[in-house]
């Protein structure tokens, strides 16, 4: 049998020898089934699929008058493989990944932003990013990188830097109308009489308060338990008495001047 | 992402794989996809055989059923198949319950709860008379999963509660109702006599009070030769001392089990309860002076490879 | 959903506006204000045997408790407002595919191409996988497509030929698809840990599991119930794995009790360990919840040409005979009472 274990792969012949020889009375129903749709040839090897990473590019060539559509395919490495490494798979590079990666570096804030995780299965590809602006599709990083890249491919001399230039400059004028979209619709709602209870400082300022009222009632009582035992200890309940009189809490508010007397 | 086509070597590989396996046939599609067997097997001979024999002995009160006839092709076994989907699981009639009421559990989800105190409360299956319902060796952890689905479907607002659910949860009740009968609380019987019992350790301490003025049996015999100790004694009594009515009760009391200290203390907690049952008024003192706080502790079991119950043998070098 | 939203927001708004009504109707009225909907009418028949039920439904006829007076109220705004407003269209009906469905673009959203980290793989996968990705295995989806029909295809007519499809998954979250899928596919299901030597030991751990006589439109035949005693267990035609490294001893057994298996393969595991793998992602439960379904369709597409068959009158298998039924199953002679009998 070897290293590999071809049990599997081998059912139908199997069944067929035992049927032969006798060992098993009947074929079992599958058989015909499995001559008909072999088992795949799992175990030949072939080689891998190789990636390339491509960038389409406009440019004006000085003999002709229309721009042209340039593909640049970058430079296979020279360096030889080990011949062990022959069949082992390819790093898949896209264009879009050093912009995207140059997109999150300068706005990490970005990240930051809720997004939808589920891939619909219909229309997932067809935006055109001729525009910024794309139906059902929520404004983000993501805009950005397709839009660059779309006007790398597209503006005939279009550079990188400029490219994400253009496309940041039109990702911040929408960011700042959605911002104004959204403040205007709040104000129109309260002035129609929606109320959107406490803002989140309030609502962090209250908890506070909350937390500084009760860390006031341990402090009484830690405050009065202390003067107790002080009383105790030099032996003059007059003392705790005293002391019980004028909490050591009331300086903290203004002691009205009856309550001393 | 194209189709890989095959390489040269690939292809020469598969032609010898081909023509090296003799019973592969190459070509599929001439052959019909799927046979009938419909002309192969004939109407079953016994039964016309066994025919005669049958009319031959009418007498006989015990009638065999009428013979089947398999020429109809409804009557005729195709094949020998598991009764339930889970048969390969192991515990198929378990599984199928628990399908079952998971199915019935998402149905009723929306139905409105009571919370988990207020359900009425259901005497169900212990785990050994739920093996023999099922007849399968079903895992303590796996009932357990069950019990808390049972007790889910229970809580669904008992006026709401579809009957489909109560049917199926009817099937897991103990027959009888444990929960039926309601606990009457103790008292004094027309004899003036309060009955207790009393645990500590592995004794057990049965005590009728009577008022009177303050003699005490144990086991027919005078305290002072079953206690040889003061603190025993004092222990035994130790209810009748701290509430100071040594001399106004008669103590009889049945112990058995275990040492002295368990005897002694089991006889206080026994003491103590029957003198609640005189004078209820006395709980409160009683509490406090722990003659009727009960002490559940016993004996921890010895464990494989340890001494006692946590004990480890010493370290020998060799 | 969207009627169902609409009557629930509807019928909130009007309960809220004609809250008086059953107020003034309680003065009027002698009899209880609340209605009670045609829905469900339960404990009008309880079993005697569950007394603490009844006596919790006798409670509350007298008086219903506030939760159920409210779920009353909106099971009864539900009925009258159900058909108003809008109706829907596309909405979402979770029917798995059937493999002529199955596009590139269903795999890619159902994750199945994600592999595992590079460093895990399994070399003899590599002609499944199209490229490495953030250091992680990327499985071709092509590939898969074509082995999902293939394997869909061997469900398909191993359930057309009246063969026993079992159908294991028993990752924690599996359940669900490899019950539904058993259930299309008119197949069997394991969802807990296989028992090991359930196939080679068969008789010690299955021996007590019940089996029946089934004609062919699988209706029980209760006749040869006796004849069922001391058989051999039934053993499956096709197994479907959706883990297959966690169920190495499953397809070890089937490999000796040659049966044909097949398996969601991903990048760390042994292909040669099936006969039949589908290269995909099998971490996660949308990727297997997936081809599970795919395979369950498959199932019962091939159980409806068989039962199409039966209707014609014919087998579309070599069925099992009544005299074969009736021979000893130790000897393969008839048995000695009917032996005696003839004599």
């Amino acid at each position: 049998m070897g290293k590999i274990n071809l049990t599997a792969l081998r059912v139908r012949e199997t069944a067929l020898k035992q049927f032969a020889s006798g060992k098993i009375k009947r074929l079992p129903q599958w058989v015909d089934v499995v001559g008909d749709v072999p088992p795949p040839e799992a175990l030949i090897r072939k080689p891998p699929i190789q990636h390339q990473l491509v960038r389409q590019r406009m440019k004006t060539i000085p003999g002709s008058s229309q721009p042209q559509t340039v593909f640049e395919v970058q430079e296979k490495r020279r360096k030889p493989k080990k011949a062990s490494r022959m069949f082992q798979p390819v790093e898949l590079r896209y264009e879009e990944d050093e912009l995207r990666q140059e997109f999150f570096r300068d706005h990490p804030w970005e990240l930051a932003r809720p997004r939808v995780l589920v891939e619909p299965t219909k229309n997932r590809f067809q935006h055109d990013w001729s525009r910024m602006k794309q139906p059902g599709k929520r404004l983000d990083g993501e805009s950005v990188v397709q839009r660059q890249l779309w006007l790398l491919n597209n503006v005939p001399d279009m550079t990188k830097s400029a490219a994400y230039d253009i496309a940041r400059r039109e990702f911040y004028r929408l960011r700042l109308q959605e911002d104004i979209e959204r403040r205007i619709a709040a104000e129109e709602a309260e002035a129609t009489g929606a109320q959107f209870g406490p803002s989140m400082l309030e609502v962090g300022m209250e908890l506070e308060n909350k937390q500084y009222e009760l860390w006031k009632d341990w402090a009484k009582n830690e405050a009065q338990i202390l003067n107790q035992k002080f009383a105790s200890l030099s032996g003059a309940p007059e003392l705790a008495n005293e002391n019980d009189e004028k909490e050591p809490v009331k300086s903290f508010e203004s002691v009205e001047p009856e309550e001393l007397n | 992402m194209a189709r890989h086509a095959p390489n040269g070597i690939v292809q020469a590989m598969q032609l010898l794989r081909l023509q090296g396996t003799p019973y592969r046939r190459v070509i599929p599609s001439l052959r019909p996809t799927a046979r009938f067997y419909a002309t192969e097997t004939e109407p079953q001979t016994p039964s016309t055989e066994a025919l005669p024999e049958q009319t031959a002995e009418p007498q006989l009160e015990v009638r065999p059923a009428p013979e089947i006839n398999f020429a109809k092709f409804q009557q005729r076994p195709a094949r020998i198949v598991p009764a339930s989907r889970a048969y390969f699981s192991g515990n198929p009639r378990f599984i199928d319950h628990v399908l079952n009421l998971e199915h019935l559990q998402q149905k009723y989800a929306s139905l409105p709860q009571v919370p988990a105190g207020e359900a009425p409360r259901m005497a169900w299956f212990k785990l050994a008379q739920f093996r023999d319902f099922v007849g399968e060796a079903v895992p303590v952890k796996k009932y357990r999963s069950l019990l808390k689905l049972l007790q889910q479907l229970n809580r669904i607002e008992p006026g709401i509660a579809p009957q489909e659910v109560r049917t199926a949860i009817s099937v897991f009740l103990r027959p009888g109702n444990p929960y039926a009968k309601e606990h009457t609380p103790r008292e004094v019987d027309e004899n003036g006599c309060a009955r207790a019992k009393g645990k500590r350790k592995t004794s057990t301490a049965v005590v009728q009070l009577v008022e009177g003025e303050g003699e005490v049996l144990v086991n027919g015999r005078s305290i002072v030769d079953v206690f040889p100790r003061v603190d025993d004694r004092e222990k035994a009594l130790w209810a009748l001392r701290s509430t100071e009515r040594i001399d106004k009760y008669n103590v009889w009391v049945r112990v058995h089990g275990g040492g002295s200290t368990g005897q002694a203390e089991a006889i206080t907690l026994a003491i103590g309860r029957a003198l609640m049952l005189h004078e209820p008024g006395l709980k409160p003192v009683l509490r406090k002076a722990g003659a009727i706080t009960v002490d559940a502790r016993r004996v921890e079991r010895k464990k494989p490879g340890h001494v006692k119950a946590r004990k480890m043998p010493t370290w020998v070098k060799r | 959903m969207i009627v169902r939203q609409f009557g629930v927001r509807q019928s909130r708004q009007l309960l809220a506006l004609s809250r008086r009504a059953p107020v003034s109707a309680r003065f009027l009225s002698t009899e209880t204000a609340v209605e009670t909907p045609v829905t469900s009418s339960p404990e009008s028949s309880v079993p005697s045997i569950n007394s603490p039920l009844e006596s919790g439904s006798t409670q509350s006829k007298q008086s219903l408790t506030e939760s159920e007076q409210r779920w009353r109220k909106w099971e009864a705004s539900k009925n009258a407002f159900h058909k108003l407003g809008s109706t829907t269209k596309d909405s979402y009906e979770p029917v798995p595919l059937s493999a002529s469905e199955i596009t590139l673009e269903h795999l890619l959203a159902a994750g199945t191409h994600m592999g595992h980290s590079t460093s895990r793989w399994n070399p003899q996968n590599s002609r499944y996988i199209f490229g490495i990705r953030e250091g992680v295995h990327i499985i071709s989806l092509d590939v898969t497509a074509a082995y999902l029909r293939r394997a869909a295809k061997v469900v398909e007519e191993v359930a057309a030929r009246g063969g026993i499809i079992l159908f294991a998954g028993t990752r924690k979250g599996q359940k669900r698809s490899v019950v539904g899928a058993a259930h299309l596919a008119k197949g069997y299901h394991i969802f807990e840990r296989w028992i090991p030597g359930s196939l080679t030991n068969g008789e010690q751990i299955l021996g007590h599991c019940e089996t029946k006589v089934v004609n062919a439109f699988d209706e029980e035949l209760p006749e040869f119930k006796n004849d069922l005693q001391d058989r051999p267990v039934v053993k499956p035609d096709l197994v479907v794995v959706l883990n297959p490294l966690e169920n190495v001893v499953l397809l070890h057994e089937c490999g000796l009790n040659n049966v044909p298996t097949i398996g969601i393969i991903d990048t760390d595991a042994d292909p040669t360990r099936v006969t039949y793998p589908i290269p995909a992602n099998d971490d996660s439960l949308r990727s297997t919840d997936l081809i599970a379904g795919v395979l369950g369709r498959a199932g019962q597409a091939g159980q409806n040409r068989r039962l199409q068959d039966a209707k014609d009158g014919k087998f579309s298998y070599q069925p099992v005979s009544a005299d074969w039924l009736r021979l000893d199953p130790f000897t393969g002679m008839p048995l000695e009472a009917e032996q005696q009998k003839k004599k």
